[in-house]
């Protein structure tokens, strides 16, 4: 074992600070560490992107990188996505309502990049069924076919929000 | 025509929420890797890199002197085991020869990914480390991976059963060698149904935990009742002292639908340690050992008549098993049989299977389970008859379409 490695973030809006391994992964950090278990592992190899949080703001596949590499970052996960009173975020909304998932295990790392990209959108005018296409294309699901995850991504952008986590 | 009064609608042709979806969406749902037991350990399997071959040797001696590992087990180790994984097909009046498969190899590996050793320890890093330091000798042995080389016997991945021929099954309905030598056209084709992986997000996983006599185990599997008496058979427990456990399951496609070696490892292991154990299949191995589906070359042979009434479809399917059966594995083309004249009125039909050993992992159910092939199989060959005939190929498939005034329509093969 090498030595521990002092850490601190800010997850979710909480600061959090822990002492980790320096090969600990972010995502079994923030799952294993702090119990956000809603960000999962799906190929280990940043494939798939069900690992997929923010940090500092941009969508990143936690599964390939360190924790250590995140120090004094903003982290983001989808337990930070709806409001403080528990309301929906518009893309967890929309998710829901378009029956964008079926087993749910993509969904949060669908929602976190669908959340980045509306966001890098912004300001761009409206959003196309290609640019969605394409902006998720490093999202894999296996249940859905993605028809409807393409479609709940449009409502929400067309539901008017700018959509910055 | 007498008026129906509407029902005031309530449910029917309303969009409904799931109600799964809440938890799926902020995050809050327990898949099984978000599941931690009190003294949970974590386990890593050793795997064979060759597709046939002898172990000569296994030294777990570095692998045990790293800090963490509760145990390093062999196929020896797991002598006490009762039964090897099951398959659970056998139809009346047909001989299926079938292998033993263990949850580890017993002196011989029989296809890449085949578990050779088991590894447990405190943290799943640290037996990730250790399971790469587990040195295991190989002697190399012939190796057969083409399903019709394999059919001609030379190289046998089962010495003990003599042939590579696993089952031999037949089915139909009509006499299709007449229809055939009676038809204005013959189409005659080979088809190769390539191997799939099922390859769901969440890969396979468990916790097993055997406390005080009982066995619980948390399994992402599709079929908790099934695996639950399997584990008394093979472990020599009262089924009623066996719990399983479903947690949210992040896809399946089939590929949780069987016994898995790695489960009955930790059920064991936690048997023995006294502390619950935890897997977690990788990505890589999802790809290597979690059932592959399909894998078939078919010949096929479909009769007409010269306006493009089909009048006899004979499909040969020999069946690429890999090197054990899974739970269902010898059963799957025959799926496929039964669905053979789909929605066409084809009055003769018949389907031939043989099910044939390879040095490579073990096919069963994924995604439609030999109906797929089967479908396949009849419309590219529909088409090819449709272009041999200078027909339109909507034309055709109308004019063999099962009529309205048909139903209750029976199959040449007696099903309604």
């Amino acid at each position: 074992m090498a030595r521990a490695v002092s850490l601190q973030m800010t997850v979710n809006g909480e600061a959090r600070s822990s002492e980790v391994q320096p090969h600990l992964l972010l995502v079994h950090y923030l799952r294993d560490e702090l119990g956000l278990t809603g960000t999962h592992v799906g190929c280990d190899t940043s494939n798939c992107g069900a690992c997929t949080c923010h940090v500092d703001g941009e969508a990143v596949k936690s599964c390939t990188v360190l924790a250590v590499q995140c120090d004094g970052a903003e982290v983001t996960t989808i337990e930070g996505m709806a409001g403080p009173g528990g309301e929906l975020h518009p893309l967890q909304e929309s998710f829901s309502a378009e029956h964008g998932l079926q087993c749910g295990y993509c969904t949060p790392g669908m929602i976190m990049a669908a959340a980045d990209l509306l966001a890098r959108h912004e300001g761009s005018g409206p959003i196309t069924e290609e640019e969605v296409r394409v902006g998720l294309e490093g999202n894999l699901c296996r249940c859905t076919g993605y028809q409807n995850i393409v479609k709940a991504v449009l409502a929400a952008a067309e539901s008017g929000l700018g959509v910055a986590a | 025509m007498s008026t129906i009064e509407q029902a005031p609608a309530k449910w029917v042709g309303q969009s409904l929420r799931r109600k799964e979806d809440p938890r799926l969406i902020r995050g809050h749902a327990t898949y099984i890797d978000d599941i931690v037991l009190p003294g949970m350990l974590h386990a890593a399997i050793v795997r064979s890199p060759e597709a046939h071959a002898r172990i000569v040797s296994i030294d777990a001696s570095a692998a045990l002197d790293r800090p963490g590992i509760a145990g390093v087990f062999t196929g020896e180790d797991m002598s006490d085991l009762l039964a090897p994984l099951p398959m659970a097909w056998a139809p009346p009046g047909v001989e299926v020869k079938t292998p033993e498969r263990w949850p580890l190899a017993r002196g011989r590996v029989c296809h890449v990914g085949d578990a050779v050793a088991m590894v447990v320890g405190e943290d799943k890093y640290v037996v990730v480390d250790a399971a790469q330091d587990v040195l295991v000798e190989y002697e190399p042995l012939p190796v057969v991976v083409d399903v019709e080389e394999a059919l001609k016997g030379e190289t046998l991945v089962h010495e003990s059963l003599g042939t590579n021929a696993a089952h031999e099954w037949s089915m139909g309905g009509g006499d299709v060698e007449q229809a055939l030598a009676d038809a204005d056209v013959v189409i005659e084709r080979r088809i190769v149904n390539h191997r799939t992986a099922g390859a769901a997000i969440e890969t396979r996983g468990c916790i097993a935990e055997y406390r005080a006599g009982m066995l619980t185990v948390w399994s992402s599997t599709q079929v908790p009742h099934l695996v639950r008496l399997f584990y008394a058979v093979q472990m020599g427990i009262s089924e009623d002292k066996v719990r399983v456990i479903a947690p949210e399951v992040g896809g399946g496609f089939g590929s949780k639908l069987q016994v898995c070696a790695e489960e009955t490892l930790c059920a064991w292991a936690s048997r023995k340690i006294g502390r619950p154990v935890k897997w977690i299949e990788t990505r890589s191995e999802n790809m290597a050992v979690s059932h592959h589906g399909r894998d078939q070359v078919d010949y096929v042979r479909m009769g007409a008549k010269s306006d493009g009434t089909i009048t006899a479809f004979h499909a040969k399917i020999i069946q690429d098993v890999g090197a054990y059966f899974g739970l269902l594995t010898p059963m799957i083309p025959e799926l496929g049989a039964f669905v053979m004249t789909d929605c066409y009125r084809i009055p003769a039909v018949k389907t031939d299977i043989v099910g044939v050993f390879t040095n490579k992992f073990f096919t069963d159910a994924i995604r439609g389970a030999g109906r797929p092939e089967m479908t396949h199989m009849l419309e590219v060959t529909i088409d090819q008859l449709a272009a041999e005939l200078g027909m339109d190929p909507v034309e055709i498939r109308r004019r063999n379409f099962i009529q309205p005034d048909d139903f209750p329509y029976e199959t040449p093969y007696g099903i309604t």
